[in-house]
């Protein structure tokens, strides 16, 4: 052991081991997750498991305030949502899936993912987003292939 | 500094030696302790490498399961980029870079004893060089973790320290920055270092010997101080 006013001899080893443990101990500061990656993995063809419908929301500028709006505007936002949709005969079938707001050439789009989604077409959706929103859809034109193309969100559901 | 792997190894014998009350000088009584903890941790082992290759083969042939690889690794993987880049942006520019690729090899990714991880690891590291490459042919100079840097009237004695010793990693050749990475600040063996980087580990503790006289004086000559 040594003793209490010994200086220890410094070694050239120990500038290294001192800037390496400095470098070492520092954390990942950022989020765990990655949207981008999500995204990626989200827009690759699934196979029958998993049905891609995609929706077109012309203003979404009025849809949710706050986040959504700032985040729209700027970048990609990518949530995940939790939700119910309708199809035409009016069953109601429980969704979940990832929703992608971004802006190409001036104009916001969504592209919603739902998983395990019926192969009907959707008439309605009523999404609830990770951060508590809610987003009401209704179609204005629907495509059997594709599934239908929405409107105008309806305001959060208070 | 010692690698987290070695100390793993010190704390598994003494823990198993307080639990059955060895005494010092029972050396077969260690040695049965410990070679029963790492009977434990070699069945662990070989039952996480089972589920693992479960889980690669589904995501090759369902690229939705990827996202089970993704969210598993994620954190490690950003983490390693961002202690060898020093810089939150590019380490997540990296890492989508790294996972985005991952996922289009997946389908020839053949394990070979090779865990999942030093893959990711081995793809990561090939995104730091093509970074620091990119750098170089932009300015000439080793790259150097501007986002890092605190405005010189708000930085900690602890931030200044923290940015030379940055700059200094990233002045090493590129090989020489893989094993004190992989090594010293992931805390992989010399065998594993050697697996992620396709060489004996023979070569990774010659390597890290040079790279860290290297570092020394890269430190020394930014008149780097410790205390």
């Amino acid at each position: 052991m040594s003793k209490p006013n010994e200086t220890r001899r410094r070694t050239p080893d120990d500038i290294v081991n001192s800037a390496l443990e400095l470098m070492s101990v520092r954390a990942w500061p950022g989020p765990e997750r990655n949207p981008r990656i999500e995204d990626h993995i989200m827009n690759v063809p699934l196979g029958n498991r998993t049905t891609t419908r995609k929706l077109c929301i012309g203003g979404l500028l009025l849809l949710l305030g706050g986040t959504a709006i700032g985040a729209a505007t700027t970048s990609i936002i990518t949530q995940r949502f939790t939700g119910y949709a309708e199809d035409a005969d009016g069953n109601r079938f429980e969704v979940e899936g990832i929703i992608q707001i971004d802006q190409v050439e001036g104009e916001e789009g969504a592209t919603i993912t739902i998983e395990k989604a019926p192969d009907q077409p959707l008439n309605h959706a009523e999404l609830r987003l990770e951060d508590g929103q809610v987003l009401r859809m209704t179609p204005t034109t629907t495509d059997t292939r594709s599934g239908p193309t929405a409107g105008p969100v309806q305001p959060p559901k208070k | 500094m010692e690698p987290k792997a070695a100390m793993w190894c010190s704390s598994a014998v003494s823990d198993d030696a307080s639990n059955l009350a060895i005494s010092p000088f029972d050396l077969e009584g260690a040695r049965a302790a410990l070679s029963r903890r790492l009977a434990v941790d070699s069945a662990e082992h070989a039952q996480n490498s089972e589920r693992e290759h479960a889980l690669v083969e589904r995501a090759k042939a369902d690229p939705g399961a990827f996202a089970a690889i993704y969210r598993a690794h994620y954190t490690g993987i950003v983490g390693y980029l961002y202690r060898r880049v020093g810089h939150e942006h590019t380490a997540e520019d990296l890492a989508t870079e790294t996972f985005i690729k991952a996922m289009r090899s997946l389908p020839r990714y053949q394990s070979r004893g090779l865990p999942l991880k030093s893959w990711l690891l081995r793809i990561a590291t090939n995104e730091a060089h093509r970074w620091a490459r990119r750098n170089r042919r932009r300015s000439g100079s080793p790259p150097r973790n501007a986002g890092h840097e605190a405005p010189a009237h708000t930085a900690r004695p602890d931030d200044e320290r923290r940015r030379i010793v940055q700059e200094a990693f990233l002045a090493l050749p590129a090989k020489w920055q893989d094993v004190l990475a992989l090594h010293h600040l992931e805390g992989l063996g010399m065998e594993q270092a050697a697996m992620v980087l396709r060489c004996r580990a023979g070569t990774v503790k010659s390597r890290l010997s040079r790279a860290r006289d290297g570092l020394r004086r890269e430190l020394e000559r930014r008149r780097y101080t410790h205390e």
